[in-house]
C-alpha cells in the first residue's frame, strides 16, 4: 500500500469517525436541548437527615409525574444499618398521574435502636428512580434509677365535683426494697395561692401497686390546682391537676365596658364603608372532589385578607352548602381546607398578619398579640374582628352558599375569634371555640406566662402606658364580654391544665352565654382538645343544620 | 416557640370536620330526614312457604298435598323530609299471592293491597347519638272484597322509633329498633303490635358496604281465629322473623339492598323464608 493510499485510509476512517459522532451526537441532542424527558418526581418526608423516632420510623413518599399517561408501578424501600446489613423491606403498588402529585405513607415496623439508611425506589415501565435518607431510632429508654411509680386517678371525669374532690393515688415501688414514704397534696386556687393541704405516711412495698384514696375537703365554687407528691428519702415525685367544685357559679368579677357594644357598632360602621372589592381565584386541587378559590377582599383600614374557600363538586343543580369559618391560631398561616364532607363548604380565613394576609401588618410572632395595644381604636384584633366579619360578608355575596347556616370555628386565638365574631355578628348559627384565650382578661396577670409577658415588653417600650391602660383596652377585647352578646349556639372546650385559656377564664366566659350552649371539659389535657369535641361539634352542628 | 407549636397543635385538632350518620339503613328508622331530601325505594320481594305454624305454635307442620304458598310483592317506598322536624311517608305494596297443592287448583290472587301513608315527627336526640322519631299512619285497602290481598279495612298506627349511631369493632355501625301499635277498624278487625330491630355495621372505610341484621315481627289479636296458608288474610296470629341484608352504596344517591328472611317462630302463620331487593335513590331538593 502507498503512502498516499494510507493517508486515504486514514483521513476516511476520520472522516467516518466524525460522521459516526455527529450522527450519534445529532441522535440525542435535539432530545436534551428542546425537551425534558418526562419523570416522576420523589420526595420524601421527612427530608432531614438522621431523623430520630423512638422506636417506629414513618416516611411519606411524595410522587410527581410529568408523564402524559397514568403509570403503574412498585415503591419499595430497602433498610440497611451502617453496616450494610438488611433490616428490612417493603413494596407498595402504587399509581400516578400526571399534575396531580400523591402520598405514599410508611410505617416501619418496630427495629433496635441505632443508625439506619432507607432507599426508596420507584420502578415504572420506563423509568426508574431512587431517593435515600437516613434516620435514628432512640430505642426504649431502660431506666435504671429506682423510682415510685405514682397514677392519679380522679373521681370524676371531668375533673368537676359537687362539693369535694376526691382522688386515688396509685403507687409502686422499683426500689429494691420497701421504702417509706409521705404522700402529700396541695390544693391551690389557680393563681397559686394555698388552699388546702395534707400528708400521710406510708410503707410502699416492692410488689403490687398500692391504693391511697383523698378526699379533699370542702372548698368554695370554683377552680383550683392540685398537686400530688410522693417523697422517699432519695426520691420526690410530682402529678398535677385541676379540679372544679360547683364552676357553673363562676363569674368574672369584672364589669363589661358600658360602651362595649357601641365600640363594635362603631366598628362594624367603619367597615361597611370599605368597598370589600372580593376578588375570588379559583386553583388546581389534586387532592379531593373539592372546587379551591382564593378568596381576596378588603376589610377594615382597607387592609387586604384573604382565605380560601372549598366547596364540594356536586352535580345537583342549585345545590346549597353550609359553611364553616374556620378561623386561625395565633400566627398559624391557614390553607385551604380539604375533605370528603358533600354538605360543608369550609372557607379558612387569615386575618389581618397571618398567613397569606400579610402584606401590610407583617410583625414578629411576639409583636403580633400587642401591636397596638395602647389604642384600643387601633390595636389589632380590633380590625382581625373585623376581618372575620367581612368574611361572614362574603359568604353573604355567594348564592351556592347556606347564610343561615353558617358555623364559627376555631381554638386558642381562633376560638377567641369564633366568640368575638358571633358576639358581634348576629349572622352566624353556630359558635365553636376551643381553648378560648383573653378570655376575663383582667384575671391574666399571676395566671398565665403569655401573653403576659409580650404585653409586660410592650409597655417598657412605651412611655407613659401601664398596665391599668392595657387592661382598661383589653376590656373591649375581653372573650366574656362578647360572649354575653351572643346569640347563636354555642360549643366550648377547654382543657382543666391550660395555662394559656385558663379553666376559670373560660369558665368565666362560658357562664355568661345565655344561649342553647354546651361546654366540654378534658381533664387531663392543657391547651388542646380531644377528639370527643370535634365529634361532637359535628354531630351538632348537622343536627343544627338539619343536615341528617 | 413552644407555645406557637401549641397553638398550631390546637387549631389543627379544631378544625376538623366529622362525617356524622353516615351509615344508615334506608328507612324506617329513629333518624330525622334532611329537609327537601326525597327517597325513594322500589324493591321487590319473593316470599314461599310450605309449612305453617298452626294455632299451637310450634313446630311447624307442612301443608297437605305438597301445599306451597308463594308470594311476589313489589313496594314503592317513599319519604320525603318537609321541614327540620316533620317527614311524609308513603308505602304503595302490590303482591302476587298463589296456593298451590296437588288436590286443588291454584287460585292466584294480585293487585294492589294496603296504601300505608304516614308523617313522621323527630322527637328528640341523646348527645346527637340517639335519636327518637313518632310516625303516624293511615292505612287504606285498594281493593275490595279479596282477602288474599289484605282484611279490606281502613286502619291507623302510631310507631315510636329510636336509631342510633357509632363505632364498634373499628368500624362505623348503627342500629333501629321501632315499636308500632296498629289498628284495624273494621269487623274483628285485628290491632297488632309490630315491632323490628336493626343492627348494621360498614364493612369499610368508605361506607360503601355494610352488613345488617333485623329482627322483626308481628302480634296480631283478633276474634277470628281462622287459618289460611295466605299471609294476609289472618287476622290472629304472630311471627318472628330474622334477616340479614347486605347494602352497597354505588354513589351517594343510590344504594342497593339485598336481604335474605326466615321465619323462626309463630303461630296460626306461613312459617317461610323471604328475599327481597330494594334500590335506594336520595334526590336532595334543597
Amino acid at each position: 500500500m502507498t503512502n498516499f493510499s494510507k493517508k486515504f485510509i486514514v483521513i476516511l476512517c476520520l472522516v467516518l469517525a466524525i460522521c459516526g459522532l455527529q450522527r450519534t451526537f445529532a441522535q440525542n441532542q435535539p432530545i436534551e436541548s428542546t425537551k425534558k424527558p418526562p419523570v416522576i418526581q420523589l420526595a420524601m418526608s421527612p427530608e432531614t437527615p438522621d431523623t430520630v423516632f423512638s422506636a417506629n420510623a414513618y416516611f411519606t413518599v411524595n410522587l410527581l409525574s410529568t408523564f402524559t399517561a397514568d403509570k403503574s408501578g412498585t415503591l419499595s424501600y430497602v433498610i440497611t444499618g451502617k453496616d450494610g446489613k438488611k433490616f428490612g423491606a417493603d413494596t407498595k403498588h402504587i399509581k400516578v398521574t400526571s399534575v396531580c402529585p400523591i402520598d405514599y405513607a410508611f410505617s416501619i415496623p418496630s427495629m433496635p435502636g441505632g443508625s439506619y439508611k432507607i432507599n426508596f425506589t420507584l420502578t415504572a415501565p420506563g423509568f426508574q428512580d431512587t431517593i435515600s435518607n437516613t434516620f435514628i431510632i432512640k430505642g426504649q429508654e431502660v431506666r435504671q434509677d429506682s423510682v415510685i411509680n405514682m397514677t392519679l386517678t380522679p373521681h370524676s371525669e371531668d375533673g368537676v365535683f359537687a362539693t369535694n374532690a376526691s382522688y386515688t393515688l396509685s403507687v409502686s415501688n422499683t426500689f429494691p426494697s420497701a421504702q417509706p414514704a409521705t404522700l402529700s397534696y396541695l390544693v391551690t386556687t389557680m393563681t397559686g395561692k394555698k388552699v388546702k393541704a395534707d400528708s400521710i405516711h406510708v410503707k410502699i412495698g416492692t410488689s403490687g401497686v398500692s391504693n391511697y384514696d383523698f378526699n379533699i375537703p370542702a372548698v368554695k365554687p370554683g377552680l383550683y390546682k392540685i398537686n400530688f407528691m410522693v417523697s422517699v428519702p432519695d426520691y420526690t415525685d410530682t402529678t398535677r391537676k385541676a379540679f372544679g367544685i360547683k364552676p357553673q357559679l363562676v363569674r368574672s368579677q369584672h364589669a363589661k365596658p358600658a360602651d362595649f357594644e357601641a365600640f363594635w357598632q362603631q366598628a362594624k360602621a367603619e367597615l361597611a364603608k370599605v368597598k370589600p372589592e372580593y376578588k375570588v381565584t379559583e386553583i388546581a386541587n389534586c387532592k379531593d372532589n373539592r372546587r379551591v378559590f382564593q378568596v381576596e377582599m378588603k376589610s377594615l383600614d382597607g387592609l387586604v385578607i384573604r382565605g380560601f374557600l372549598t366547596e364540594p363538586k356536586t352535580h345537583i343543580k342549585n345545590k346549597k352548602f353550609a359553611v364553616l369559618l374556620g378561623l386561625p391560631g395565633y400566627q398559624v398561616p391557614l390553607g385551604p381546607m380539604y375533605g370528603t364532607d358533600p354538605d360543608i363548604a369550609i372557607f379558612t380565613l387569615n386575618i389581618r398578619g397571618n398567613g397569606n394576609s400579610r402584606d401590610v401588618i407583617n410583625v414578629r410572632r411576639e409583636s403580633y398579640i400587642v401591636l397596638n395595644l395602647e389604642d384600643k381604636n387601633r390595636y389589632v384584633l380590633r380590625g382581625a374582628i373585623m376581618d372575620c366579619v367581612r368574611a361572614v360578608d362574603f359568604i353573604y355575596t355567594r348564592p351556592e352558599l347556606r347564610h343561615d347556616n353558617i358555623i364559627a370555628a376555631g381554638g386558642s386565638l381562633g376560638g377567641f375569634l369564633a366568640l368575638a365574631t358571633c358576639g358581634v355578628d348576629p349572622r352566624i348559627s353556630f359558635c365553636s371555640a376551643a381553648n378560648p384565650i383573653l378570655c376575663d382578661v383582667r384575671n391574666l396577670p399571676h395566671e398565665v406566662d403569655w401573653p403576659l409577658i409580650d404585653i409586660n415588653e410592650y409597655i417598657q417600650t412605651r412611655p407613659g402606658l401601664t398596665m391599668a391602660k392595657v387592661m382598661d383596652n383589653l376590656d373591649y377585647f375581653d372573650g366574656k364580654n362578647f360572649a354575653s352578646d351572643i346569640k347563636c349556639k354555642t360549643l366550648v372546650g377547654l382543657g382543666m391544665l391550660d395555662n394559656i385559656a385558663p379553666p376559670d377564664h373560660v369558665y368565666a366566659a362560658y357562664n355568661e352565654l345565655t344561649t342553647d350552649k354546651h361546654l366540654i371539659i378534658f381533664r387531663d389535657l392543657a391547651h388542646e382538645i380531644g377528639r370527643w369535641y370535634n365529634v361532637y361539634e359535628g354531630r351538632w352542628m348537622r343536627d343544627t343544620f338539619a343536615l341528617f | 416557640m413552644r407555645l406557637l407549636k401549641t397553638f398550631t397543635k390546637t387549631l389543627l385538632i379544631t378544625l376538623t370536620l366529622f362525617i356524622g350518620l353516615q351509615s344508615r339503613s334506608y328507612a324506617d328508622g329513629g333518624f330525622p330526614v334532611r329537609p327537601g331530601r326525597l327517597l325513594l325505594a322500589p324493591s321487590v320481594s319473593y316470599f314461599f312457604a310450605n309449612s305453617a305454624w298452626d294455632t299451637t305454635g310450634m313446630p311447624a307442620k307442612r301443608y297437605p298435598n305438597n301445599g306451597k304458598y308463594s308470594s311476589v310483592g313489589v313496594t314503592f317506598y317513599g319519604e320525603y323530609g318537609i321541614s327540620r322536624n316533620w317527614a311524609a311517608v308513603v308505602s304503595l305494596p302490590f303482591v302476587y299471592n298463589s296456593f298451590t297443592a296437588s288436590n286443588i287448583p291454584s287460585k292466584p290472587s294480585s293487585g294492589l293491597t294496603d296504601l300505608e301513608t304516614g308523617i313522621r315527627y323527630y322527637l328528640a336526640n341523646i348527645d346527637f347519638i340517639y335519636y327518637f322519631s313518632l310516625q303516624g299512619t293511615a292505612v287504606t285497602p285498594l281493593y275490595t272484597n279479596d282477602r288474599a290481598l289484605g282484611y279490606g279495612e281502613e286502619g291507623g298506627e302510631l310507631k315510636l322509633a329510636v336509631s342510633g349511631s357509632g363505632n364498634m369493632f373499628g368500624r362505623s355501625i348503627y342500629f333501629n329498633a321501632s315499636d308500632g301499635y296498629r289498628q284495624y277498624f273494621g269487623t274483628n278487625g285485628p290491632w297488632q303490635n309490630r315491632y323490628s330491630g336493626t343492627f348494621g355495621i360498614t364493612l369499610d372505610d368508605d361506607f360503601q358496604n355494610q352488613l345488617s341484621v333485623t329482627g322483626s315481627g308481628i302480634l296480631s289479636r283478633s276474634t277470628d281465629k281462622t287459618f289460611s296458608p295466605i299471609l294476609e288474610a289472618n287476622k290472629d296470629y304472630s311471627f318472628f322473623e330474622l334477616s340479614l341484608s347486605y347494602g352497597h352504596t354505588f354513589t351517594d344517591e343510590f344504594s342497593l339492598f339485598a336481604t335474605a328472611g326466615k321465619f323462626l317462630t309463630g303461630y296460626n302463620t306461613s312459617a317461610g323464608n323471604l328475599f327481597s331487593l330494594a334500590f335506594i335513590y336520595r334526590l336532595d331538593y334543597k
